[in-house]
């Protein structure tokens, strides 16, 4: 917040803003003996206070405490000041879009799109809050670094978006399609209904005949243009001896359309255009829904970003996008920053963390000729590193291609559904083939009876159905906070055995607890300016405990020892906080000057809110364990605060996976990075916290942390997915096989199969609609 | 009944106005936000109410 830095001088008094904390300006005044900056303050803080939200600045505080930008992050958005690359990312002249994280209701909107006032250089901010977009124009010579910092200083995370070649784009365009393609089928399929009432109810010969053309012209759209996609994905699954959903519902399409060409051509009323557009209909309609929700997790899911960084400095100093790199560019890398690609050092060393790709907290030490991978981080020091393999063909890039398509080819329908889904239409085929060879003496009675049948007891309705219900269920899960990589994994929960818990992070909270600190007042600002340093929780801790804002000291060799501590020259003395190495449920901490200890802290880590329920609920069905790379004494500590019978303590991720796949079923609870071989391992992955991106290239399910209690409700989600499965499945059987049966007979015409069909489909419906009335926790419980 | 004829064809008109103007409302990003310019209107108001209690401040920081 610029603010705070440069004009605190030329402000009248001085005094800060209560309700955005930056200094009052010549517009500020003083009301009811709180100062304001301006009326938008005024009237934010006395509506906030109005509606005795007062809890409000107190957990803002406590936020903007945690967040607080890292020196690092200050030059995020340098490479948008260069020149070639702000081109690079503008819709039209001075106009960028920016992908936002952390919009969640209108006043973050209000909040976004009234920063453009205070911003230096911003014409106008629009949100978009469906997409999480913000749109922003601004004057040619406007600092965007500064700009977007200060927006990210308010705690909303931004990245521009680029509008030729972003997934986005893509998934933006393809929806359209959807649409298009849906409305098409809706307006043919409307009509083609309305002109086939007076087929039913005996219109004129005339007329009739004229109708009947019409509904033919009607349905050509519906065929080359809304059904083409499924037609065309119907015939590449037989091509390729496979089965898919769409299979059947091109089998009865395609016949049905023939034959009402050929009862049309012969002036015959065995006309179904009514009933196929209708199907079509229907069908495009469940699947747009089904998209819908899956394109929330695409929009969290684009994963690259926030892994590396956009754009990186070359040795000259010049930025370069990092889609753009080159194999062989010379790239010069700082503490805190990603490798973009991988490639080996060229000169330089440093530590480096390669948790993400390892799954190991500890470092690495590289120097000339080592090679490094994309997604690494320095820890500390310095080096240049030339380009092998740009992001895109790195390892990390790799991973993360393989876990998008798997998730935009994942078909909608569950294993379950899909298997059960085989089965219904490969018995209706053999069934409309006996029907045929039966009467194949009267080929035209063959052909309508077994078209008939093929109609009636076409499994369209488990395929519109089934999507139905996983998206309800999805909807309501997301509503708790827990989001599923896909449906399938519904199927799968009841067969559970044995949970794995990870103990730091998601057990516990992660936060350390300050319960004792000793330290001489004069070593504060040493000490504190050391920790300031590391991102570890212990020192963050640290930080946060001494909540008071020292000046900063000038760090010198400042250090990361692995698994011990951190040490540092400060002011002419080396300063150490190092982890002291014994027995106990809680964590010491000792400062050292030049040798001499000076102090200590003893931190405990909290359990995580409302674990204590989750856990006994689990534990009636299931075995839980803690498998942890935590001392034993703290995690035997927390294994009896919570009553679980299985723990292991010290385990490296390499005995987490073994013992995870000594078990056939197991479920694993972790929180994401340092777990990710585990969650691959375990039946089920469940990723507690951090980002969700991250999470769901890891694992099956991610859960926010604090909506962690709440991870009962997908054992009920999976039982009512279950159940409301095995009803409409009920339902389909009884239904075709008694229709089948009667088609079979030749009491079913056609005709009226065409009705039927769109009935039992409609039934699906209202069961599965009525199945989830009053909510799906009601129905299960 | 011969009219039945225009019915049909003005039926069909109808409906294909109807899905082009669809078509052009989608293109036109009518429906790429359905939240937040409905919130924008409160703003608005809002901001009426801001201005109208003090004017003078609110117009020296926009110019």
């Amino acid at each position: 917040m610029e603010v705070v830095g440069s004009s605190l001088s030329d402000s009248t008094d001085g005094a800060l803003c209560v309700h955005c904390g930056n200094a009052t300006t010549k517009s500020g005044f003083i009301k009811d003996s709180e100062a304001y900056c301006c009326t938008g303050c005024y009237i934010a803080r006395t509506s906030i206070l109005a509606c005795g939200l007062e809890n409000y600045y107190h957990i803002r505080d406590g936020l903007l405490a945690t967040t607080q930008p890292s020196e690092n992050s200050q030059n995020e958005f340098a490479y948008l000041n260069q020149n070639d690359i702000r081109k690079h990312y503008e819709i039209s002249e001075n106009e960028m879009e920016f992908f936002v994280d952390g919009i969640q209701c209108a006043a973050c909107v209000w909040l976004l799109e009234q920063l453009a006032r205070h911003l230096d250089g911003v014409d106008t901010i629009r949100v978009n809050a469906v997409h999480k977009t913000l749109r922003m124009r601004y004057e040619p010579m406007a600092d965007l670094n500064k700009v977007l910092n200060e927006i990210a200083s308010f705690g909303y995370p931004l990245r521009p978006l680029h509008h030729l070649d972003d997934k986005q784009n893509l998934m933006e365009s393809k929806k359209m399609q959807d649409l298009k393609r849906l409305s098409v089928a809706a307006v043919c399929a409307g009509n083609i209904m309305l002109l086939s009432f007076a087929d039913y109810f005996g219109a004129e010969a005339k007329f009739a005949q004229v109708f009947r053309l019409v509904s033919f012209l009607l349905i050509l759209p519906i065929t080359f243009y809304s059904a083409a996609p499924i037609l065309k994905n119907a015939f590449f699954t037989v091509r390729k001896l496979r089965f898919s959903m769409d299979l059947p519902i091109s089998l009865a399409f395609v016949s049905g359309l023939v034959l009402s060409l050929f009862s049309l051509a012969l002036g015959e009323d065995h006309i179904y255009f009514d009933s196929i557009a209708l199907l079509v209909f229907l069908i495009l309609l469940s699947r747009y829904f089904i998209n819908r929700v899956q394109e929330t997790y695409q929009q969290k899911l684009n994963q690259q970003d926030g892994l590396v960084p956009v754009a990186v400095k070359d040795s000259q100093g010049l930025f370069h996008l990092t889609k753009h790199l080159k194999i062989g560019q010379v790239l010069s890398l700082k503490p805190g920053e990603t490798f973009p690609a991988d490639g080996y050092v060229e000169s330089g060393h440093a530590w480096i963390s390669e948790a993400i790709l390892t799954g190991e907290a500890s470092k690495r030490f590289v120097n000339q000729g080592a090679k490094v991978f994309a997604g690494s981080k320095i820890e500390s020091g310095d080096l240049q590193m030339v380009v092998e393999q740009p992001f895109h063909h790195s390892r990390l890039g790799r991973i993360i291609q393989k876990a998008n398509e798997a998730l935009l080819f994942k078909k909608n329908i569950g294993s379950l559904e899909e298997k059960w889904a085989t089965y219904f239409t490969s018995v209706t085929f053999l069934l409309a083939m006996t029907t045929f060879i039966v009467f194949s003496g009267q080929w035209f009675l063959a052909f309508e009876r077994s078209l008939a049948l093929l109609i009636v007891a076409c499994p369209c309705a488990i395929a519109f159905g089934s999507p139905l219900i996983q998206y309800q269920i999805l909807l309501q899960l997301n509503k708790m906070g827990i989001y599923l990589k896909s449906a399938d994994v519904l199927s799968k929960i009841s067969s559970i055995t044995d949970i794995f818990f990870d103990k730091t992070g998601t057990l516990t909270t992660g936060n350390f607890h300050v319960l004792d600190f000793q330290l001489p007042k004069s070593e504060l600002t040493a000490i504190l300016s050391l920790e300031k340093q590391s991102q570890h929780p212990v020192a963050r801790a640290i930080v946060n405990h001494c909540n008071d804002h020292h000046i900063v000291e000038k760090v010198e060799d400042f250090e990361v020892i692995p698994a011990r501590g951190v040490r540092a020259k400060i002011g002419g003395h080396v300063y150490e906080a190092l982890s002291r190495q014994i027995e106990s449920k809680d964590l010491y901490i000792d400062f050292f000057k030049d040798q001499n200890k000076i102090g200590h802290i003893q931190l405990q880590d909290s359990l995580q809110p409302g674990i204590d329920l989750l856990v006994q609920s689990l534990a009636t069905n299931h075995r839980l364990h803690i498998v942890s790379g935590d001392r034993n004494s703290i995690v035997k500590t927390v294994a009896n605060a919570l009553g679980i019978p299985f723990w292991q303590g010290a385990m490296s991720p390499e005995q987490k996976e073994e013992r995870i796949n000594q078990v056939p079923a197991a479920m694993m609870v972790g929180d994401g990075i340092n777990d990710t071989t585990a969650l691959a391992a375990a039946n089920i992955g469940i990723v507690v916290g951090g980002s969700i991106e991250k999470a769901l290239s890891v694992a099956d399910i991610f859960v926010a942390s604090d909506q962690l209690p709440h991870l009962t409700k997908l054992w009920l989600a999976a039982k009512s997915n279950h159940r409301i499965h095995k009803r409409i499945f009920l339902f389909s059987i009884l239904y075709n096989s008694l229709a089948a049966s009667l088609a079979f007979l030749g009491f079913i015409k056609p005709v009226f199969a065409a009705i039927l069909m769109p009935i039992s489909t409609l039934s699906i419906l209202l069961i599965v609609l009525f199945s989830f009335r009053g909510g799906l926790w009601k129905f299960s419980t | 009944m011969e009219i039945l004829y225009v019915m049909l064809g003005i039926s069909l008109l109808l409906s294909f106005s109807f899905l082009l103007a669809f078509f052009w409302a989608s293109k036109h990003k009518q429906f790429g936000d359905l939240v937040s310019p409905a919130w924008r209107a409160v703003y608005d108001e809002a901001e009426k109410v801001n201005n109208k209690q003090n004017e003078g401040e609110q117009h020296e920081r926009e110019v």
